[in-house]
């Protein structure tokens, strides 16, 4: 026992003394958090987008009746800053061809992210579409109003969907003047949590990222404690002092897993501060210790496997990369073809995000709950026979 | 003559290195079908999507194939656990849809469908909006776009900044630490020689690797670029060689090969989120757009783009970056060349 400790002190001694330990077990976790969280929060809140607005309007100018003229009125009140806080739209307004042409060139390039154009006849085309209407005649095309945007463009997407809602709050309020207003239905869009409290993307990533660092550990950690000090030779000279390898083994395990435990508790405390919503209850406490003990052979499967630390190394950024990004740690694994959703669906990570949300009453898993346990278990296992089967202490 | 047999011998070298091929070839590659099918899935769903509903029958609208539900929390339910995509109910008024977060990159797509389905609903009921709303879409190239095709570039950009790098701070940093280097001095080889050798092979294998994923891209995901060929191989050349200036940089800083391929592991991993390779910078908080136009790797990007005909990088902003990276490389290489230590 007293050996365990002095391998297990030596260990954490040597994680804590290295850099590349600090950064990728617990500053890349917490960094890769704050930039996934800073954007996806940021879509649709906090952008600015710049818009051009073409009012080619010529009839009813400066009555009671140039609706384009209120349209532009809302659009100018968008720009403008309140409370200190970016305006939602960047404004440029005219009336000529020259001003649209130029306009488009811009939206080519990049410089604005949409434009909107009335037509000429808009006011008169909203008066007549009203008017029939009402009296249920169909004589007159209705107004068309034009938004170019940029194709696939994300920004221009969201400028899009700002400019189409304003619009939208138009129809809905023309239509209510005219009488029809009473059955108009209109879209409303409401984000849902398993456990019915506000729920953002927030929660989602957290338990992704949580996994992910998990992960890291083993992947990286274990291989480096295993393959780097066997190709060093440093193994080897443990095992001439009075030191057998069941005890280096526990040790190490130990040493990775109160780094775990110090970034789960990192992890989780900057998700509270990003706002997450997460359940803490005996599940899931379960769940994040079934998570540790799942993903730690996945280092000893490496360090069987490669023959050296470099090729160990190699397969590790593999593996991670296919874990986090097929194992929808991030994101949804979603519209993807056939064969890659196969794949997604045999990695364990896939499960373990999946039961892990589950446990904290993010969302409901869509796998069932016995292939959440049985999946990663079924990998922990074949890995762990292989790797104690195959494993060389020495080179 | 010299030259030759060094480059010969350099290039030997990189082909027998297992991890130079991996990290230069097998790795980008991944990372190009990785993302490629995760990105294009997330935000250019193709396909027919699932919709659950709860209550009224819901009009037909293309692209949706439609699921009844027969309690409004089995619809929430499913929704949730991603079994579908979107969840309607009818409330009065308001065609209620649900959404998961989890999908919020997917969210413009969503409201889309959304009101897509709750004009159809008007439709039937005879009541059509007064003004009628027409997106067009214009692109730079003329072309059809997709997220794939923005991010094949990106990519390509990654690997130009992981060759660059890495060839200083992996290959150039072992050279020193395993004392090949003052071997070399041991023979009549000038020092020119050997760097110059060592940069020519490295570019030669930054060209080639990019060359290769960019063929393997064109395969498996055939995207509509109108390719400029000389921005193509002069942002690869310029670009690889300027982020050689960078490794050399990190080198110097570093006190061996494996801390200096730490730092640019770090760096590199820090940097592709911050380069407009996966998300648009616009969507960045505006802190965190300055970083990204602060970033060697952003204007990697924005040049390859515009290479293959889907960005526009007017003349000149081209090829000040070009320029910038070259001469940059030049000093910073010529510059620490002459206080690299080889002991």
């Amino acid at each position: 026992m007293k050996r365990i400790v002095s391998i297990f002190k030596a260990l954490m001694i040597s994680s804590i003394r290295s850099p590349s330990v600090i950064f990728w077990n617990i500053f890349f976790p917490v960094i890769l958090l704050l930039i996934l969280a800073s954007i996806f929060t940021n879509i649709g809140k906090g952008v600015s987008v710049k818009i051009a607005f073409v009012n080619e309007s010529t009839t009813f100018k400066n009555t009671n009746m140039d609706f384009a003229s209120y349209i532009s009125d809302a659009f100018k009140s968008m720009s403008v800053a309140t409370d200190g806080k970016t305006p939602i739209l960047t404004l440029e307004a005219g009336s000529t061809q020259q001003f649209l042409n130029e306009s488009l060139e811009k939206l080519k390039y990049g410089k604005i992210n949409a434009i909107v154009v009335i037509p000429p006849l808009f006011n008169t085309q909203v008066y007549t579409t009203l008017l029939q209407q009402k009296s249920g005649l169909s004589l007159f095309s209705k107004p068309q109003v034009e938004i170019y945007t940029l194709q696939n463009d994300q920004t221009s997407n969201v400028a899009f969907t700002i400019l189409s809602s304003v619009l939208e709050a138009f129809n809905s309020e023309f239509l209510k003047n005219s009488g029809n207003n009473s059955d108009f239905v209109s879209p409303v869009i409401e984000y849902i949590s398993k456990s019915g409290q506000n729920f953002s993307y927030v929660d989602f990533v957290v338990p992704g990222i949580l996994i992910m660092a998990v992960m890291t550990v083993s992947l990286f950690g274990i291989t480096d404690d295993l393959l780097v000090q066997r190709e060093k030779k440093v193994l080897r000279k443990l095992f001439v002092a009075p030191l057998n390898k069941s005890e280096y083994f526990f040790a190490m395990i130990f040493s990775n897993i109160i780094i775990e435990v110090i970034q789960i508790g990192i992890i989780i405390a900057i998700g509270f501060w990003l706002g997450a919503t997460l359940n803490f209850n005996g599940w899931s406490i379960f769940y994040v210790i079934f998570t540790i003990v799942t993903t730690l052979p996945l280092g000893f499967f490496i360090a069987s496997f490669a023959k050296s630390a470099d090729s160990g190394n190699a397969m590790a950024n593999i593996f991670n990369f296919l874990f986090m990004f097929l194992g929808g740690l991030f994101f949804p694994v979603t519209g993807v073809p056939f064969a890659v959703k196969a794949i997604a669906y045999a990695l364990p990570t896939t499960y373990l995000g999946n039961g892990l949300r589950s446990a904290m009453g993010v969302m409901s898993s869509p796998t069932p709950a016995y292939l959440n346990v049985i999946v990663p278990a079924a990998w922990a296992i074949v890995m762990g026979i292989y790797s104690v089967k195959t494993f060389k202490w020495e080179a | 003559m010299r030259f030759s047999a060094i480059l010969k011998a350099m290039t030997f070298h990189s082909i027998r290195d297992r991890m130079n091929l991996f990290f230069n070839l097998f790795f980008p590659l991944v990372t190009l079908l990785i993302f490629g099918y995760v990105f294009s899935g997330i935000y250019s769903p193709q396909g027919s999507m699932n919709v659950g509903y709860y209550g009224q029958v819901l009009p037909a609208v293309s692209g949706i194939k439609y699921v009844e539900y027969p309690t409004l929390s089995s619809l929430q339910e499913a929704v949730n656990s991603g079994k579908i995509d979107l969840g309607f109910t009818l409330d009065g008024t308001s065609l209620i849809t649900y959404v998961s977060p989890a999908n919020i990159q997917s969210s413009d797509y969503y409201t889309s469908i959304s009101k897509s389905v709750a004009d159809e609903i008007n439709k039937s009921k005879g009541i059509t909006s007064i003004i009628n709303v027409k997106r067009n879409d214009v692109s730079f190239s003329g072309k059809q776009i997709n997220y794939l095709d923005n991010l094949i570039p990106g990519i390509l950009a990654l690997s130009i900044f992981s060759a660059g790098i890495f060839s200083i701070t992996a290959s150039l940093a072992h050279f020193r630490d395993k004392k090949v280097i003052k071997k070399f001095w041991t023979t009549p080889l000038a020092k020119w020689e050997f760097y110059a050798a060592f940069l020519f092979e490295k570019m030669i294998e930054s060209f080639l690797s990019i060359i290769l994923l960019f063929l393997i891209a064109m395969v498996f995901f055939h995207p509509p670029y109108s390719i400029d060929w000389l921005r193509f191989i002069v942002t690869t050349l310029a670009g690889t060689f300027g982020m050689m200036g960078i490794g050399m940089i990190i080198l110097l800083l570093s006190p061996n090969a494996r801390v200096a391929s730490e730092i640019s592991s770090v760096l590199y991993t820090v940097i592709m989120f911050f380069s407009g390779v996966y998300f648009p910078l616009d969507l960045l908080p505006k802190f965190l757009q300055d970083v990204a136009y602060g970033l060697p790797l952003t204007y990697i990007v924005i040049a390859m783009k515009s290479a293959m005909g889907i960005a526009p990088m007017s003349v000149l902003s081209y090829w000040l970056t070009i320029v910038i990276m070259f001469f940059g490389a030049v000093l910073v290489l010529l510059g620490f060349s002459r206080i690299f230590k080889i002991d």
